[in-house]
């Protein structure tokens, strides 16, 4: 059987040659660009799977980068912040540590030392309040744009520092990346306000007490109480004096206060008048404004030009007046009852007020513990310290106490947020160190399936090139040994 | 004497055989050239007077070495690895346009999004909003440049197609020639270089559209296209692009219908052109629509450092403003739901307004009616342009955040406090509460005075007490982030009010269809833009749901989609882009597998058509040798018969 041998032509030669040769220098040249460029995959069809991870790979390391530099800037204003709060925190001890020497001095001298220096604490503070980071208020939440804070001395006497907080309610975060954020401003009425009202304090001698209601009216405030009118019961022919409106001090329903008249001439003429059982004053009928004063220094105006002739006796006294806690901008008619709501016109607070036992004219002192903010108790602790109000020493003891607790509640909530923008910052530095590392990974991986692994680039590069070579060197040897060559 | 004639016939038959010879060595390297082969025969013996007498050779023809097995399988293979090459060139030209690196569609997503990151740390900043209306405009310029690049491609393809048939149709010319030609060919006469010039026509002509071959008896050839629909040879077919839909076939001769071709170079430009192209131009569209109908809705649902807003007019207009709004030529689909309008007055009371909406049934018309009955808004249809314009009163500004209303409805409240609502809603739904009053008197004064908060099925959410012990003006919290204070002033027992709490403020997608507020313009990769409104007042840039400059809350929204699952709800915007460009780069990687294989099966049907066709020169060689040997041994017949001739008349003389 003959045997069937494979022909081998020329062409077939060269053209194996071409074919081959070419083959080598695409993968020369293949491996000529990775080695070159250090990139084994430039394409998506030089490995699907792999370029599609390097891509994701590219852009998790670009977010990766992004969040690395909105990190930095948000530790940037958290550090600020946190710097701030700290001297604020500071401050606010030595503003408690004012407080508790103000309680142990002996001298108003001594306090209005204190004094001087609390004012330093508070200016400072009001300072601290408005603190910015590259024209960004720290204090002022999501409206960080304008000074969150404007600071007013009081316009009602007695009153407290007026703070008007025009910062947003709302904190500012920044977007680290998706599904990711970090508070960085937070409102300047979660730091330095307080929210725990307590039950009002009223000192005074009006016989005004606190309601039952409760109270809108923030720090302190004046209660005025003053005199609108008098009126006696008929009989006695005396009438209010001159001055009485507003010159009277007494207040009170009927019979609460009663005036004695005795008409020692039988015909008006003269005789004698006393408030309340005190001091007999004699009269005549010429006088159209006589003092006359009670035994607990009580005072009203009286005019005796009509007294009726012979009277004797005594005669109910109805005082009426009015209760005002801004300066008398706004009153409020007293009606003797439980629950009287005072309001201030300015703010619309109020504070309820039990009237029915007021009895005299003159400023009360209201305090609404656990409702001023940090720069209201500094200011309020100035104002004691400078004794502006007309408390005894015992009540100025126990509203310096008072004052204590509340800059001890109001320090714990800025060390409070201290310790929430601390931790943060602590969080963003930990995540920083997670981006560090995941940037580190993403890089590795990204470089393992991409970069070329040049060893074995080269070594395949010498592979090819090397059958290049032979694959020239074959057909030549091949196409030049030909018959001809022998027939010659 | 008649050696002579013996003589002769070797003679003439070995110079025959060494031209034949002489031919092959002459077309060794001519593609296509099948080798030639003498045949000879001894010429039959005849009597003359009894005596034998031998005729010598004869060349009976000349034989074209041919497997025909093999030149159809070769013909065959051909228009396959045409059809793979065209096809590989195709997609490495879309693989090109969908790779990532600088300035890639990757990168400048992730520019985007990281840009709109960045604006949190100073989201007041004009510099760093106009940031990211500069990648947003990249953005858009990279899908409009892309879709513009695959459109070219696109076209360059169809260039391709009618040049591919002007040529197939010059080919079908030419092998009309030659086969008219071979029909005239005198019987007997195997036209051999016809036959090489057919195989080779019919090469080119596979290497454009695929031919099916089947050779036939004396050398014929039966030649179909079109999955054997059409048969080519004799007749001079010519084909013609004939445009059905977009869809491009070819047609015969002005007739019939069309032809997609199975094979060849033009098989897979067709393919480009009607299928694979479109493919990616919608995938890329896709991408775009989706992108802009989410990003918008996600723009359109806040307000940027200009705040709320005084006029809005729709960018997508309808095509009727009286008509369903389904039916109204929207750019993306709306479906029935909820609006929730806010308007905020002079003094920044903010109260919110639902209008359900159904665009199955409700026209532009209808939405602009609904619209104008909500207090300080004017909604007016422009029935020219088809759009929507929203005007606020003056003292007014409306949006769309589904902030809490501040001040809550009051229809059934007599009492002089003022309830406010206040927070940031944090629930998943929509929903509203109703606030009933239990007992009457003075806020944080009267003894038992409470407010019960009842959900929108009734249930009670939370009961809180106002009298004393309630500080009026304080908020108090209910639930889900809201809260709810009572300025000073007393309350009735009995009275209620309600309050809309607003997860999404647009459930039916209305805002992004009509394109109110939207950040960009357009409904796919070429018409995508970024608003001009917003290009040119950056503070409308909408980062925020509140006026506060420093509110970041929407752009965290915006950001969060940048990895949310918003393309058919499983991949986000750069998955799904790297899914494409990974399905072309597999695409690409397969067929440059195929192409690999049919080169080698093309290569090796080449080779073994060499090995039956191909010029051995050794063999020619040897060949030569052998007829030159028989040559000369014909010139020795002749000097042996001169010889013996010459003998013959020395006998004589």
């Amino acid at each position: 059987m003959a045997t069937m041998y494979f022909r081998a032509t020329s062409l077939a030669v060269s053209s194996r040659a071409i074919h081959y040769s070419s083959q080598q220098s695409s993968n020369i040249l293949k491996l000529q660009e990775q080695i070159s460029s250090g990139i084994r995959v430039s394409r998506s069809s030089d490995d699907p799977v792999a370029y599609q991870r390097i891509t994701a790979l590219q852009s998790q390391r670009m977010t990766l980068q992004t969040s690395d530099y909105i990190i930095t800037d948000a530790e940037t204003k958290l550090n600020i912040g946190v710097s701030q709060l700290r001297e604020i925190h500071s401050l606010m001890t030595s503003a408690r540590q004012l407080a508790q020497s103000g309680v142990q001095a002996t001298s108003d001298a001594e306090r209005q030392a204190l004094a001087v220096e609390a004012e330093g604490v508070l200016a400072r503070l009001e300072q601290l309040a408005n603190a910015q980071q590259s024209g960004q208020y720290l204090f002022g939440g999501s409206r960080y744009t304008e000074p969150p804070f404007a600071f007013a001395r009081p316009t009602t006497p007695g009153g407290t520092l007026e703070t008007n907080y025009k910062g947003a309610s709302q904190v500012s975060s920044v977007v680290i990346g998706p599904g990711t954020k970090a508070d960085v401003f937070h409102p300047g009425t979660d730091i330095f306000y307080q929210n725990q009202r307590g039950a009002t304090v009223l000192y005074g001698k009006s016989g005004a007490q606190t309601g039952t209601g409760t109270d809108t009216l923030i720090g302190r405030a004046t209660l005025q109480v003053r005199h609108t009118g008098t009126v006696f019961a008929a009989g006695s022919g005396i009438a209010t004096g001159t001055s009485s409106l507003g010159g009277d001090t007494i207040l009170g329903p009927a019979g609460r206060h009663r005036i004695e008249v005795i008409d020692t001439s039988g015909t008006g003429a003269f005789g004698t008048v006393s408030l309340n059982g005190g001091p007999a004053v004699p009269f005549d009928n010429s006088q159209t404004n006589l003092e006359v004063s009670g035994r607990n220094g009580e005072r009203i105006y009286v005019n005796t030009t009509a007294i009726t002739a012979g009277f004797s006796g005594t005669i109910d006294i109805t005082a009426n007046g009015t209760l005002s806690v801004d300066g008398g901008a706004t009153t409020t008619a007293i009606d003797f009852s439980a629950n009287q709501i005072i309001r201030d016109g300015n703010s619309g607070k109020m504070a309820t007020i039990d009237s029915t036992n007021i009895t005299f004219t003159g400023d009360d002192y209201l305090e609404f513990p656990g409702t001023a903010n940090v720069f209201q108790a500094v200011f309020e602790l100035v104002q004691d310290l400078k004794t502006t109000r007309d408390l005894d020493d015992s009540q100025l003891a126990e509203t310096l106490g008072r004052k204590l607790g509340e800059l001890d509640r109001l320090s714990d909530k800025v060390i409070l947020n201290v310790g929430i923008q601390s931790t943060t910052l602590q969080g963003l530095e930990q995540l920083k160190f997670r981006n560090q590392d995941l940037n580190v990974e993403a890089e590795t991986l990204q470089s393992n399936l991409q970069s070329t692994n040049l060893s074995e680039a080269i070594m395949r590069l010498q592979n090819e090139m090397t059958l290049q070579q032979y694959t020239y060197t074959v057909a030549s040897q091949i196409l030049s040994q030909r018959l001809l060559d022998f027939l010659q | 004497m008649f050696q002579y004639s013996i003589g002769l016939t070797a003679l003439r038959g070995n110079q025959f055989a060494i031209d034949s010879v002489a031919h092959n060595i002459a077309n060794a390297n001519t593609p296509g050239f099948h080798r030639r082969e003498v045949m000879m025969s001894a010429r039959a013996d005849y009597r003359i007077d009894g005596r034998i007498i031998m005729g010598g050779m004869d060349i009976d023809r000349i034989r074209s070495i041919r497997d025909g097995i093999l030149e159809a399988s070769l013909t065959n293979s051909v228009g396959e690895t045409a059809l793979i090459s065209q096809q590989l060139q195709t997609e490495q030209t879309i693989e090109s346009l969908f790779a990532s690196g600088t300035g890639s569609l990757h990168e400048r997503f992730a520019k985007f999004f990281t840009e709109l990151s960045q604006l949190s740390t100073d989201p007041n900043s004009i510099s760093q909003r106009s940031g990211v209306l500069f990648q947003a405009s990249q953005l858009s310029d990279q899908f409009r440049s892309m879709s513009s690049q695959l459109a070219s491609a696109k076209n360059q393809t169809r260039v391709q197609i009618e040049q591919e048939v002007k040529n197939l149709n010059f080919l079908l010319q030419d092998l009309s020639t030659i086969e008219s030609r071979m029909r005239v060919a005198p019987t007997g006469h195997v036209p051999n270089d016809l036959i090489d010039q057919r195989d080779q026509v019919v090469n080119q002509i596979a290497e454009i559209m695929g031919v099916n071959r089947n050779e036939l008896v004396d050398d014929g050839l039966g030649l179909n296209i079109g999955g054997g629909r059409v048969a080519i040879g004799m007749v001079a077919t010519q084909f013609e692009i004939s445009n059905q839909n977009g869809e491009l076939s070819l047609s015969i001769d002005q007739i019939g219908d069309g032809i997609i071709p199975g094979q060849g170079r033009l098989a897979s430009l067709m393919d480009a052109y009607n299928n694979t192209f479109d493919h990616y131009q919608s995938q890329l569209d896709k991408l775009a629509q989706q992108f802009i109908r989410e990003m918008n809705q996600s723009h359109a649902k806040g307000i940027g450092s200009a705040g709320p807003f005084q006029f809005l007019s729709s960018n997508n207009p309808v095509t009727r403003t009286d008509i369903p709004l389904s039916q109204a030529g929207l750019p993306f689909p709306v479906e029935a739901g909820d609006l929730y309008l806010n308007v905020t007055d002079a003094s920044g009371n903010r109260q919110t307004t639902k209008i359900a909406f159904d665009p199955e049934t409700q026209s532009l018309a209808d939405l602009a009616s609904a619209i104008s009955a909500t207090t300080g808004v004017q909604a007016v249809v422009d029935a020219q342009t088809g759009q929507l314009n929203l005007f606020s009163n003056p003292g007014y500004k409306f949006d769309f955040t589904g902030q809490l209303e501040t001040i809550p409805r009051l229809t059934t409240f007599t009492g002089t406090s003022t309830p406010v609502i206040s927070g940031q809603y944090s629930g998943s739904d929509n929903s509203q509460w109703r606030v009933e009053i239990v007992g009457s008197g003075e806020v944080g004064v009267a003894n038992n005075l409470l407010a019960r908060v009842f959900d929108a099925s009734g249930g009670l959410v939370k009961e809180l007490n106002i009298g004393v012990g309630y500080e009026a003006g304080q908020p108090l919290t209910i639930a889900d982030g809201v809260s709810l204070q009572f300025n000073s002033g007393t309350v009735v027992g009995g009275d209620e009010f309600t309050t809309d709490l607003v997860a999404n403020s647009d459930t039916g997608q209305l805002l992004s269809a009509l394109g109110l507020n939207s950040l960009f313009n357009g409904h796919d990769a070429y018409t995508m833009v970024v608003n001009s409104e917003i290009t040119s007042h950056p503070d409308r840039l909408a980062t925020a749901k509140s006026i506060e400059l420093g509110d970041t809350t929407n752009l965290l929204k915006m950001v969060n989609l940048q990895t949310d699952l918003t393309v058919d709800g499983k991949a986000s915007f750069e998955q799904f882009l790297g899914n494409v460009t990974t399905e072309i780069g597999s695409r690409v990687r397969i067929t440059i597998s195929i192409e690999t294989q049919l080169q080698q099966v093309k290569a090796d049907l080449e080779k073994q058509r060499d090995a039956v066709s191909g010029v051995d020169l050794n063999e020619e060689m040897i060949q030569m040798s052998r007829y030159q040997k028989a040559y000369e041994a014909s010139t020795r017949i002749f000097s042996t018969i001169d010889a013996m001739f010459n003998d013959l008349i020395n006998i004589l003389g």
